[in-house]
């Protein structure tokens, strides 16, 4: 009917309008081939994005953001560090980055410059000063809830100086005008060792894109995440109880 | 009269107004008049705050007369200004510093002013009080009929030494020969410095940034011809008032960038107490470094939000991001996060701070190549800056725990690894842990519970059997895999 076809030439149009033009590209995420969940999207560049995570689990957030930063830090190659602000207060709360553990992410002390800044608006200072600077490859702030005009003013400095920027939620609460929003839990390890480190990624919302889930595992030697196969939802793991069945335990506090 | 009793004040002007003596906020006044004396000269030093013949400011103007009309223009305005501060004020010049304190205090006139090399004419009148002599030296030449300066020029010094001590000869000396005396002053004098002054007095913030990024660009210009940088700048504002406002910037590396400078100062500009004006403004440089000329790159020419992936950024071009972060935020708020020679944990880790150089200043690292932690991903993300207590259900005597409970919320442990043994270090004699050595022995386990959630848990202690010492192991959590 000419009705639909309109309307499908109209969401063109809208869709054409809401996708942020690829000036600056885009970073991939997962290397190798895709499984067949699907492939993960391209990060864009030179823009802001989201990622947020439940409130006990924040470090699953941060891992998978350092995961991003460090596609990020590969891609813009020549060695131009990344900046991560985030309060101390984060950090007595959760815990502070921690050097041999940023290790397997490859982000090493010429690569990473830490802020650490008393209150949220130095913290969105100091991502603004960070973004004007070109020599860096991307900026992440650890925030509870930056408000819609900060965060436009990061999108609008991002865009301009074609730096990337990441915002880690530390509580999760309204969406702001992100390009990409994911959303990260922690999903238990399925291989012999509990080296790999594993989430569950939702992209929750995306620009001009597709939205999507997938269980995705950071792979140390390659440098970039790996999609892989799903969880089955079953009960939980008996091994480790009834190993210790048979032996007697005692209290400890 | 300075030095007169009060009794006898008062027997001359019966309502006269006494207060207390305040010493220290005397010296504290002098101390800011004198700073206020920078406009004109940087080498100023308050002398005689607690003198019998009031005190006074040194002004070392060799060099700067010229800049305010002259001497007699530089004097007028000088007492004029202080008087309108509301002091009683009279000031001179001459070679040395013994014959301008001289000169200003026992000679006629408000205004004195020495001319060069008549310096022995014009003190030879003048009591010998004028020789910043103590008064029983004073009333021993006076009974000896010695009253005037140039009573003592042609006295043999053997007998003159003999009676009084050698301060005579030496003061008179030091009057009369200039370069013998020299003046310390209260503020160490800078290496370079440009001055601005007003005819009106300005108060408006755009104004004082305009004025300050002027001076800049001089300042920057002749640094440039110098070939050298700055790594301290210093902005003083000299207030109508007579109050002084100061800002002090720093980088990491030295800099003649005149825009770069004017950024940094601009966050503390906005935090200065201007009171009701400024009349003069100044940018001062306490130490050079050398600085050799760069080559600058072309005009920039990607367009906004593209980068150009051959350009390969620079390191010092993140030097500008790190001083505007560490001017505001504080000098060890930007850091970069090393890893050490140790097995314990929390001291496996360690931040520099980022304007150094993260190679060079790594001063931990000896010859030998960073330990390699047993098998990659054995250590967090994050690490709580300490271990914080959780409750656990583990068999014993070293198995890993099989539920705990942290922050009120219950894990159940869906699987472990470990135990890694991190032993204190035997070589220290006290512990930085309670002794003894088997309590504070740590049994650390990779525990991930049934949602996935991953943590870093120790056990503090060892399981002793029945008829051990009866410590307890506790159990802690250190931190949290990604």
């Amino acid at each position: 009917m000419a009705l639909s076809s309109t309307v499908q030439e109209l969401r063109a149009q809208v869709r054409a309008i809401e996708a942020p033009e690829p000036r600056a590209g885009a970073v991939t995420l997962a290397g190798g081939q895709g499984t067949s969940e699907g492939e993960m999207p391209d990060l864009a560049l030179g823009c802001l994005h989201e990622v947020t995570g439940d409130p006990g689990d924040l470090c699953a957030a941060t891992g998978f953001t350092a995961g991003l930063v460090a596609r990020l830090f590969q891609h813009t190659g020549a060695g131009a560090p990344v900046l991560w602000c985030g309060r101390t207060l984060t950090s007595h709360e959760h815990g502070g980055l921690y050097a041999p553990g940023l290790d397997e992410f490859g982000l090493g002390p010429e690569r990473l410059l830490v802020v650490r800044a008393r209150t949220d608006t130095q913290v969105l200072w100091a991502m603004e000063e960070g973004l004007r600077c070109r020599a860096l490859s991307a900026v992440v702030g650890e925030l509870d809830d930056p408000g819609f005009t900060p965060s436009r003013r990061l999108q609008l400095a991002a865009e301009a100086n074609g730096v990337t920027a990441v915002l880690l939620r530390t509580r999760s609460a309204a969406a702001i005008g992100a390009v990409t929003r994911w959303h990260v839990t922690s999903a238990p390890t399925k291989r012999d060792s509990m080296n790999i480190p594993r989430w569950q990624v939702q992209l929750e919302r995306h620009r001009g894109g597709d939205l999507g889930r997938w269980n995705v595992e950071w792979r140390d030697e390659t440098g970039d995440f790996s999609v892989a196969a799903s969880v089955r939802d079953g009960p939980a793991d008996k091994r480790v109880a009834q190993r210790h069945q048979s032996q007697p335990k005692q209290m400890a506090s | 009269m300075l030095g007169m009793a009060l009794a006898d004040a008062r027997a001359l002007v019966p309502d006269i107004d006494a207060t207390a003596a305040d010493p220290a906020g005397d010296a504290k006044t002098l101390a800011g008049l004198a700073a206020w004396c920078g406009q004109y000269t940087p080498w100023t030093s308050p002398e005689g705050a607690d003198g019998p013949v009031g005190a006074g400011v040194w002004l070392d103007v060799t060099g700067c007369a010229h800049l305010f009309g002259g001497e007699q223009g530089l004097l007028e305005d000088l007492v004029g200004r202080v008087e309108s501060l509301g002091f009683d004020a009279r000031a001179g010049i001459a070679d040395t510093p013994g014959a301008a304190w001289g000169i200003t205090r026992f000679g006629k006139g408000r205004i004195q002013i020495i001319a060069p090399r008549s310096t022995r004419d014009a003190l030879g009148d003048l009591p010998v009080a004028a020789l910043r002599l103590p008064t029983m030296i004073t009333d021993g030449l006076d009974g000896l009929g010695l009253r005037r300066v140039g009573d003592l020029y042609d006295l043999p010094r053997g007998p003159l030494a003999a009676r009084f001590g050698t301060r005579v000869a030496d003061r008179l000396d030091a009057a009369l020969n200039p370069g013998s005396e020299p003046v310390s002053p209260l503020v160490p004098v800078p290496e370079r410095r440009e001055q601005m002054a007003f005819a009106e007095p300005i108060g408006l913030l755009e104004d004082i940034e305009r004025g300050l990024e002027a001076l800049l660009v001089d300042l920057c210009m002749r640094m440039d011809r110098e070939s050298v940088g700055a790594r301290r700048v210093d902005f003083t504002l000299y207030r109508v008032d007579g109050g002084i406002a100061r800002a002090r910037i720093g980088t990491s590396r030295p800099t003649r960038d005149a825009h770069h400078l004017a950024r940094l100062f601009a966050e503390q500009i906005t935090d200065l107490d201007l009171g009701l004006g400024i009349e003069v403004m100044a940018v001062s440089v306490p130490s050079l470094e050398p600085l050799v000329p760069e080559q600058m790159a072309l005009a920039d020419r990607t367009q906004p939000g593209q980068r150009n992936n051959q350009s390969s950024p620079d390191p010092a071009s993140v030097a500008p991001l790190v001083d505007r972060l560490i001017n505001r935020l504080g000098s060890h708020s930007v850091v970069r996060l090393t890893q050490r020679q140790s097995h314990i944990p929390e001291h496996a880790a360690a931040e520099i701070p980022a304007a150094d150089d993260p190679v060079k200043s790594d001063t931990s690292t000896t010859t030998l190549p960073i330990a390699r932690v047993p098998g990659r991903g054995s250590r967090p993300l994050r690490l709580f800056p300490r271990p914080q207590s959780i409750q656990a259900v583990a068999p014993v005597p070293d198995g890993p725990p099989a539920l705990f409970r942290w922050r009120r919320v219950l894990h159940r442990i869906a699987r472990a690894e470990g135990p890694e043994r991190i032993a204190p270090e035997w070589w220290r004699t006290s512990l930085p842990w309670d002794a003894p050595w088997e309590a504070a022995t740590r049994d650390y386990y990779r525990v991930e519970d049934e949602e996935g959630r991953r943590f870093w848990v120790y056990r503090k202690g060892l399981y002793s059997g029945p008829d051990g010492d009866g410590h307890e192991p506790t159990w802690f959590i250190h931190g949290q895999f990604a």
